[in-house]
């Protein structure tokens, strides 16, 4: 009686695994082979009871090959259900599948100006190297403009700039100079200071906007030279350009520097060979600089005897223009929105 | 100014290659500008001795010439007139290609063999000329074409920096040449002789203020012969762009142009008394001047008078009176020196600018004075012919010290660098015109020349030994040194950088305007209040500061409306100007047509009032100030929608508005979108920003949320009835979320439904079900109490 019932069990269990690995039960017929096997009616719930009718030797062990079976079957079962349930959520995923070339559902991107951008991005690197950001008004009066930047009244050099009067003794500022003496004049030596900001000159054709943007440098201590002003603006030079860009000094004048020199840094469109852009020179002018003017700092009460400095002035539309290829400075101050998204 | 290499050479010898020249110059701080060369191809053009000539055969107008050049002799039809057998031509040979795009081949014209063309000076591109070129008697077909035609010779303008008039000159700049390349400087020695015999003229000069005129010299020159310049003059003139006029007037602008010395030529016979007075003018005291100008003259004007009144406005321009004119006999020739200041002052005024003024207001060379004069002498003797029976007479009183300066080894070098030295220096300033006076290995003490009136201390020097040993030659070097991080230089400009952060991130563009506006402008947007103004404006339309910072995006918006973007989102951040003379920085945006651009699964939705309230209260969000501390009421200006605005205000102080442009400003402005506008005073934000933000701990218990509905009279606001449930459900109410509001013909008239959604929450535990629905309730009551609510 025992062996039999251990042959059932041992032939039920091949046949219920035989049929779970088939790979032939779906979603309704799972259910029927469940209760087929472990319902009420069940095979191998009928098993177990016929157990109860076991010698009390038998009965332990034939219960628990009996248990053993049907937790096989049971997680056969569940194996399958998991199985069949996957099956049916990939059917579903794929059927679900969008055409994703559709348009996006954009928003509108901002951009910033270049010529803010660019602002920012030399106080960055000018930051790098100590400088602080120094400050100054639009409106500035003559002295700051011109007199204590060694160009008095009546002076030659004030030709240089064509300037914008709102009275006698206030002039728009035609360079961001003024804020050397400002800064001068509330710090000591020894410091570091850059000065971006708009200027304006009474010149307004196919090159020149009446209002633009400068960045002014100042950097007074006891030992600055030449050398160190060339290092300064080479180096700044080669992080906004490229880190190939030569530099070259040439002499000039600016009553507040002596010796002045413009500062050219070689063509961006032909390398230096020679082009239209830079009339066959291999050179483009992008700023004035120069060891400062002692009488700049006697305007300003600094020891001249004890200290050096060298300053620069540089425009941003100049740089800009270069670096991104503008052709035209009144695309900067149009605003048309195609070309602000460019940038 | 424009120099002539022709001219140039007279003085130095020029380096072959003009290239070098260029660039040598340009190191030394000369910069050219513009260098007109004739470019020409003189490969198939050779000069043409024209050996026979005869009508054409079968053309009336044309003529059948034998020319004989270098290569052989050939046939060549011409159509010119203006040639004899004899003459000297350039022939174009077959292969040549003219500037005008004519090419020459050998060809029959009417039936007649032409191996060529004689060419005019119009093709070859030379200037408007009728007729064949005829060179001039001493041509011979073995010269070189190029040198014959002057084709070697270059025109080029130099940019003279305003510090060095002193090469505001031929020889001034040959002066510079000559120490660039170390090439000995030819200067003219003028030479004429001082006729014997007494004079029967004489002219007298008084200089009564000295300090306007420190020199004044003069020398009359008596029977003369006005007439045209020769053939020499006027080419040298032409080639500097000076128009000749006659010999006398020429000779004194090519010494101008020689020396830098202005020069001027007076009629001696108009000068009254033949006593010159050289003082201040008188006020009121009027002059005619040669451009047939009457000046109106002041007393701080300097004038060469007689007694009768001002002949001349002294350093700047002769008077019409005493002009050379073709009947002039005898003329007194001035060279002076003028003020720099007074010249300035004078032509500034009268906006009177001359070549002679030019020179004056940056200081000629006193000491050259002399020498300019002899040399205007000697060559209208040349020219004009005429006797000088006296000396020159010579006003000097105070004679000019030469200045010296100092420079030490210590100064040289820090300033350029360990890299030059004094005995480098030294050389250099000697071969630029400085005397040493004084030598040792620290310290080198030189006199300055005359002409040299920039270099006045130690600075000057160093400049001038950098830039003729080369500015190249200073090593660039680390940017060592010391900072200065206790000096708090830099203000923080955080603020903006964050606001700009915010408004790129939802989309708009930043715009940058010049600062001008025109009157018409503010009238449009309805401005009324002061503004600042140019004294001198580029034109009306530029005249006035700009008070805000509307009227350039407004613009902008048109501008873009113009070129099919209708849709924008656009801010500026920069000052505006407020009289007497005061700035202050406002952030402004616009935004108009569609919130979101377009897309295939949502209607397009146009901007309203809600979406800028939403970018307002983000952009203060940004600033950690929070929305609810904001109100926006009280009257916005008069450019907002009057029933669309408010002033955003925190804490009853004023910080900027918001709302719609009103319809009348936007039909001004020629916009076709509704346009919705904010403006905030970025520099009272600055001051209102807290000190930091610091944490609160995060909630740890659960919220309970709970609805609530209810009708209230259409005139009682959102901001009332969230004040009352704020106040009614303090502490424990956290949020107030308005999630409806129904305005249509369901609800009683006069009414209108709303629906909040309320947020309770305690820090430390749990609110329980009979907290919530007590509070729930108080709410309930007051907005009943206080906003006639019924609650549905």
């Amino acid at each position: 009686m025992s062996i039999s019932l251990a042959e059932k069990l041992e032939e039920i269990k091949l046949q219920a695994l035989q049929k779970l690995k088939s790979n032939t039960l779906d979603e309704t017929s799972i259910e029927a082979f469940r209760v087929e096997y472990l319902g009420k009616q069940g095979k191998l719930t009928q098993i177990l009871k016929d157990i109860g009718s076991l010698s009390s030797e038998q009965r332990p062990a034939m219960g628990r090959l009996a248990n053993e079976v049907k937790h096989m079957v049971a997680q056969g079962i569940e194996t399958v259900i998991t199985e069949l349930k996957r099956k049916e959520r990939s059917k579903n995923l794929l059927e679900g599948e969008m055409d994703l070339t559709l348009p996006s559902r954009a928003r509108y991107q901002g951009h910033r100006h270049l010529i803010s951008k660019t602002i920012t991005e030399i106080s960055h690197i000018f930051s790098k190297y100590g400088f602080q950001v120094g400050e100054g008004p639009e409106i500035e009066s003559e002295y700051y403009n011109f007199d204590a930047l060694n160009t008095p009244a009546f002076h030659p050099a004030r030709d240089m700039h064509d300037t914008f009067y709102i009275t006698e003794k206030t002039v728009l500022r035609t360079h961001t100079s003024p804020v050397q003496i400002r800064t001068m004049e509330k710090f000591k030596p020894p410091l570091r200071i850059i000065a971006p900001g708009t200027v304006y000159r009474h010149d307004d054709d196919a090159s020149h906007s009446p209002m633009f943007h400068q960045i002014e440098g100042l950097w007074v201590d006891t030992h600055v030279s030449m050398g160190h002003l060339k290092g300064l603006i080479t180096a700044f030079v080669q992080t906004f350009f490229s880190a190939s860009t030569q530099v070259q000094l040439r002499p000039s004048y600016f009553p507040f520097t002596e010796p002045s020199a413009e500062l050219d840094i070689e063509c961006v469109f032909c390398k230096g060979k020679g082009c239209t852009l830079c009339k066959q020179s291999g050179w483009l002018e992008v700023a004035g600089c120069g060891m400062v003017h002692p009488n700049v700092f006697k305007a300003v009460h600094y020891d001249v005897q004890k200290i050096s400095g060298c300053a620069f002035g540089m425009g941003i539309e100049r740089l800009v223009m270069l670096r991104h290829r503008i052709p035209n400075i009144k695309l900067l101050y149009e605003n048309d929105i195609r070309f602000l998204r460019q940038f | 100014m424009f120099i002539d290499s022709a001219w140039l050479k007279q003085y130095v010898s020029l380096p072959k290659d003009f290239g070098l020249l260029s660039k040598k110059l340009t190191q030394a701080g000369f910069e050219i500008t513009s260098l007109s060369k004739p470019e020409l191809d003189t490969t198939y053009l050779r000069i043409a001795k024209i050996i026979a000539s005869k009508p054409h055969p079968n053309a009336d107008r044309l003529t059948l010439c034998q020319v004989e050049t270098q290569d052989g002799k050939f046939q060549i039809v011409c159509g010119a007139k203006n040639f004899k057998v004899g003459d000297h031509g350039i022939l174009a040979t077959p292969g040549a290609v003219l500037p005008n795009g004519m090419v020459i081949q050998e060809t029959h014209i009417r039936g007649e063999h032409s191996q060529g063309m004689l060419c005019s000076e119009k093709e070859l591109g030379l200037k408007e000329a009728q007729g064949i070129l005829i060179l001039s008697a001493d041509a011979d077909v073995s010269q070189n074409v190029r040198t014959v035609l002057g084709l070697e010779e270059v025109v080029f303008e130099l940019q003279v920096t305003p510090n060095r008039p002193d090469a505001m000159s031929h020889i001034g700049v040959a002066r510079e040449i000559s120490a660039i390349f170390h090439k000995p400087l030819k200067l003219p020695r003028p030479k004429f002789s001082v006729s014997k015999g007494k004079t029967a003229l004489s002219v007298k000069v008084i200089v009564q203020d000295s300090k306007k005129c420190p020199r004044y010299m003069g020398c009359l020159i008596q029977n003369i012969q006005i007439g045209p310049s020769p053939v020499w003059l006027v080419k040298r003139l032409k080639a500097v762009g000076l128009r000749s006029i006659n010999n006398v007037v020429d000779v004194t602008n090519y010494v101008l142009m020689e020396y830098g010395q202005p020069i001027h030529a007076f009629d001696a016979d108009r000068i009254q008394n033949h006593t010159i007075l050289v003082r201040s003018a008188k006020e009121g005291e009027t002059l005619n001047t040669l451009d047939e100008q009457t000046r109106k003259l002041e007393s701080s004007d300097l004038v060469i008078a007689d007694i009768q009144g001002p002949i001349g406005l002294a350093g700047m321009m002769g008077g019409k009176d005493s002009e050379v004119s073709l009947q002039t006999k005898n003329i007194f020739i001035e060279s002076a020196y003028f003020d720099p200041v007074t010249i300035r002052k004078t032509s500034k005024r009268l906006g009177l600018h001359s070549e002679a003024s030019r020179r004056f207001e940056k200081g000629v060379d006193i000491e050259a004075i002399s020498a300019a004069l002899e040399r205007v002498t000697e060559l209208i003797l040349q020219v004009a012919g005429g006797t000088v029976q006296e000396k020159a007479l010579d006003d000097y009183p105070k004679k000019f010290k030469r200045k010296e300066v100092e420079l030490t080894q210590a100064k040289l070098d820090l300033y350029l660098g360990n890299v030059f030295t004094l005995a480098q220096a030294k050389k250099t300033l000697e071969t630029l015109g400085f005397k040493t006076l004084q030598f040792s290995s620290q310290k080198l003490r030189v006199q300055v020349p005359g002409f040299r009136i920039d270099v006045t201390q130690e600075v000057d020097l160093i400049e001038e030994v950098a830039r003729l040993l080369g500015y190249d030659k200073i090593p660039a070097q680390e940017p060592t040194g010391h900072l200065q991080l206790s000096q708090k230089i830099e203000k923080d400009h955080s603020l903006e950088e964050s606001l700009k952060t915010f408004l790129t991130g939802v989309g708009f563009l930043e715009v940058i305007h010049p600062s001008f506006c025109s009157p018409e402008d503010l009238i449009k947007l309805k401005w009324n209040t002061p503004t600042v103004a140019i004294s001198n404006p580029i034109g009306l339309d530029t005249s006035r500061l700009r008070p805000t910072l509307l009227i350039g995006l407004l613009k902008t918006l048109h501008f873009n409306m113009n070129r099919q973007e209708k849709d924008l989102m656009l801010y500026e951040m920069r000052p505006v100007f407020f009289p007497p003379q005061g700035q202050r920085s406002m952030l402004t945006g616009v935004v108009c047509g569609n919130r979101m651009p377009s897309h295939w699964g949502e209607k397009d939705q146009k901007f309203d009032f809600f979406d800028l309230k939403a970018i307002v209260e983000g952009l203060f969000e940004t600033t950690k100030i929070k929305t609810q501390k904001l109100k926006f009421h009280e009257t916005a200006p008069a450019y907002y929608h009057p029933g669309i605005q408010g002033n955003i205000i925190l804490q009853n102080k004023f910080l900027g508005s918001l709302g719609q442009l009103h319809p009348e400003v936007q039909e001004a402005f020629h916009l076709k979108e509704d346009v919705f506008i904010f403006e905030i005073d970025i520099d009272l934000l600055r001051s209102d920003l807290g000190q930091g933000t610091f944490f609160k701990p995060l909630p740890k218990y659960p919220f309970v949320r709970r609805d609530i509905s209810f009708l209230v009279p259409k005139s009682v606001t959102h901001s009332d009835i969230s004040k009352v449930i704020w106040s009614a459900g303090d502490p424990m109410i956290t949020d107030v979320e308005l999630f409806d509001l129904y305005l249509g013909t369901q609800v009683k008239s006069g009414y209108k439904s709303l629906a909040y959604r309320l947020t309770y929450h305690l820090l430390e535990r749990t609110l329980t079900d009979a907290e919530v629905q007590k509070i729930h309730e108080q709410i309930s009551k007051a907005l009943q109490k206080e906003c006639n609510a019924e609650i549905r």
